[in-house]
């Protein structure tokens, strides 16, 4: 009988003390995991997704809710600017790349976006299968686009005015899927993507479609743009210069998102501190279930320390049973943070997929396996004392 | 002399002193210690047990004076001599009996074997209860697992607190009978602190407090 299996028949003994640390030890442990791999994960798709726009520009508002909607796609749209303003801009010389975006409607929740090439070259998106789409109504669409909703190569499908799945549906055309792409951890990820010229012949009123040839040239519309610029001087003039002189609304993704992230962090910061409280409360939850069962094991132990067993075995005892409570919640969290986190990838495909792997895979893993350690052991520490100096005669004497 | 004990005295404060009577006793020997409630029996098995530390006297067992012993040394002489059993049994009780007896023999550093528990337990008629946890076996049945369990030591001395006083006049009177039939032939002293006049009549030799 060596002192670590007969610890773990004692916690065996108290299953419900036992039972009641351990699920408060590992519900804490799983929300610090959850929330540093959450946090990492977040902040990273954000940066990913801005990589390589400089400014965007939609119609006036705010100017988050114009990087909301147009990088991350989960926002609604300003409304609408004009495309002939947005093609003056993209002739400026400040300007490298300019992506024109439409969008408005979806299908089945995931939304189709009308542009041009560049914008899946932005993010050096490939093809997994087919081609991009040329002409309109041709669709290339993204790898969680395929999956989740099951499109291959040839579909068709029609679209819903919207974002929700439950818009007005526009019953005149279908799109023909031409093109999958590869998956990226992008937003291209979850985007039907189109030339601009189908959201402008879906949009067009039927009986007006029937006289086209009658009227001037309609006045074209885009939803938002996206710029790089080809001098990073642009930054300071260039934006002032569209909010002055045009009816466009200039935003800076890299200062949007820094802004998000600071409001971000404070509700971050509460749910850690939430966390840090509960790991408290457990501690102590270990605390007292230690005192507890020595208490409830006292004359059986001070007869073996009568017959001869070291004090520090009983010390190792009371140690022992512990560690296994944090051991056994450590497991127990890691299981709860993985599942959790891949149901938050799930969830919010705007994250990366596989979060559940990147927590397992994080260095401060050990750290945090570690400080389960020192937590068990400062919990052990007052029981332990307490068998150390457990007296003898007067226990057996009561017993 | 398995055991002598000379001028022991114990006071918990200056207005009560215990004196104890000197006790002599050869291997395989057994003895009563008797007295009323408050006369300090149990003082007397602890100063003999190394559990206490007399104010002044003696106790000797085998060729070691218990009384000059501490420490870990005092812990090891104490697993290596000393059988010891209570009124209670103190079992753990979420271990089957068998694991109960292992635990014997780590605290003694002895590879456990599982024959000689087996055959001491067929001795004393508790087989039955060799995989039964502690908990679910009767007052009488945990009794005689701890005379057991006292004698898997291979003790020079059992010391015995009370260890009929829980039990019915059957019970009492088989302990009693194995304690002694136990002792004669592991060789092995036994002195017995009780007020129970069924013990009495099983051994003759007793000292009164």
């Amino acid at each position: 009988m060596n002192v670590f299996r007969l610890a773990l028949a004692s916690l065996g003994h108290k299953k419900l003390h036992s039972f009641l640390s351990i699920l408060l030890l590992s519900f804490s442990l799983a929300l610090v995991m959850v929330l540093f791999t959450a946090k990492d994960s977040f902040e990273e798709s954000f940066t990913r997704n801005i990589k390589g726009i400089d400014l965007v520009v939609g119609a006036k508002g705010s100017p988050l809710q114009i990087i909301l909607s147009s990088v991350y796609h989960i926002d609604a749209p300003t409304g609408n600017i004009s495309l002939e303003e947005f093609e003056k801009l993209a002739a400026n010389r400040f300007v490298k790349k300019a992506i024109p975006l439409a969008y408005g409607d979806n299908y089945r929740g995931k939304r189709i976006v009308g542009t041009d090439s560049n914008y899946s070259a932005l993010y050096n998106v490939e093809m997994e299968q087919g081609r991009k789409f040329q002409r309109a109504f041709e669709v290339s669409i993204g790898a969680n686009v395929a999956a989740d909703l099951d499109l291959k190569i040839g579909d068709l499908f029609h679209g819903s005015h919207g974002f929700s799945e439950e818009g007005e549906s526009h019953a005149q055309r279908d799109f023909k899927v031409v093109g999958i792409y590869r998956l990226s951890a992008t937003v291209i990820d979850d985007l039907i993507l189109t030339p601009l010229a189908s959201i402008w012949l879906v949009h067009e009123h039927p009986e007006e479609e029937g006289h086209e040839h009658h009227h001037e040239e309609v006045a074209r519309e885009i939803t938002a743009g996206l710029i790089q610029f080809s001098n990073p001087m642009a930054t300071l003039s260039l934006p002032r210069q569209i909010n002055s002189q045009t009816k466009m609304q200039a935003a800076l993704p890299a200062i949007e998102i820094n802004r998000l992230f600071s409001l971000a962090q404070s509700a971050l910061d509460l749910l850690e501190a939430l966390a840090y409280v509960l790991l408290f409360i457990a501690a102590i939850s270990i605390f007292v279930s230690l005192l507890q069962g020595l208490k409830d094991e006292e004359p059986q132990l001070a007869f073996l320390r009568a017959v001869g067993i070291s004090r520090y075995k009983i010390v190792l005892l009371v140690w022992a049973k512990s560690i296994f409570i944090s051991l056994i919640a450590y497991l127990f969290a890691l299981a709860l943070a993985v599942i959790s986190l891949e149901l938050l990838s799930l969830k919010l495909p705007n994250l990366s997929e596989g979060l559940g792997l990147q927590t397992l895979q994080n260095p401060l893993q050990w750290w945090l396996l570690l400080s389960v350690l020192i937590i068990g052991t400062f919990a052990s520490l007052l029981p332990a004392w307490h068998a150390y100096r457990i007296n003898i005669p007067k226990i057996l004497a009561d017993a | 002399m398995a055991l002598q004990t000379t001028n022991l005295q114990f006071s918990y404060h200056a207005q009560k002193v215990f004196k104890f009577p000197d006790i002599k006793l050869a291997s395989a020997d057994a003895a009563l210690i008797i007295g009323p409630s408050g006369s300090g029996k149990t003082t007397f098995l602890n100063l003999i047990a190394g559990l206490q530390k007399p104010s002044i006297g003696e106790v000797k067992l085998g060729h070691q004076f218990i009384n000059k012993l501490v420490g870990r040394s005092l812990e090891r002489f104490r697993a290596e001599h000393l059988g010891l059993i209570f009124q209670k049994s103190l079992f753990l009780p979420y271990l089957s009996m068998m694991d109960n007896m292992k635990i014997i023999y780590s605290i003694q550093k002895r590879k456990a074997s599982p024959t000689e528990i087996e055959s001491l337990f067929a001795d004393l008629n508790i087989s039955h209860i060799l995989h039964k946890k502690a908990s679910t076996c009767s007052i009488g049945e945990q009794q005689r697992a701890a005379i057991a369990r006292a004698l898997l030591q291979k003790p020079s001395l059992i010391l015995a607190d009370e260890p009929t006083a829980a039990l019915d006049d059957a019970n009492a009177q088989k302990v009693g009978d194995l304690l002694l039939q136990m002792s004669k032939s592991q060789k092995t002293a036994l002195l017995i602190v009780t007020h129970d006049a069924r013990l009495k009549k099983l051994i003759s030799k007793s000292y009164h407090l």
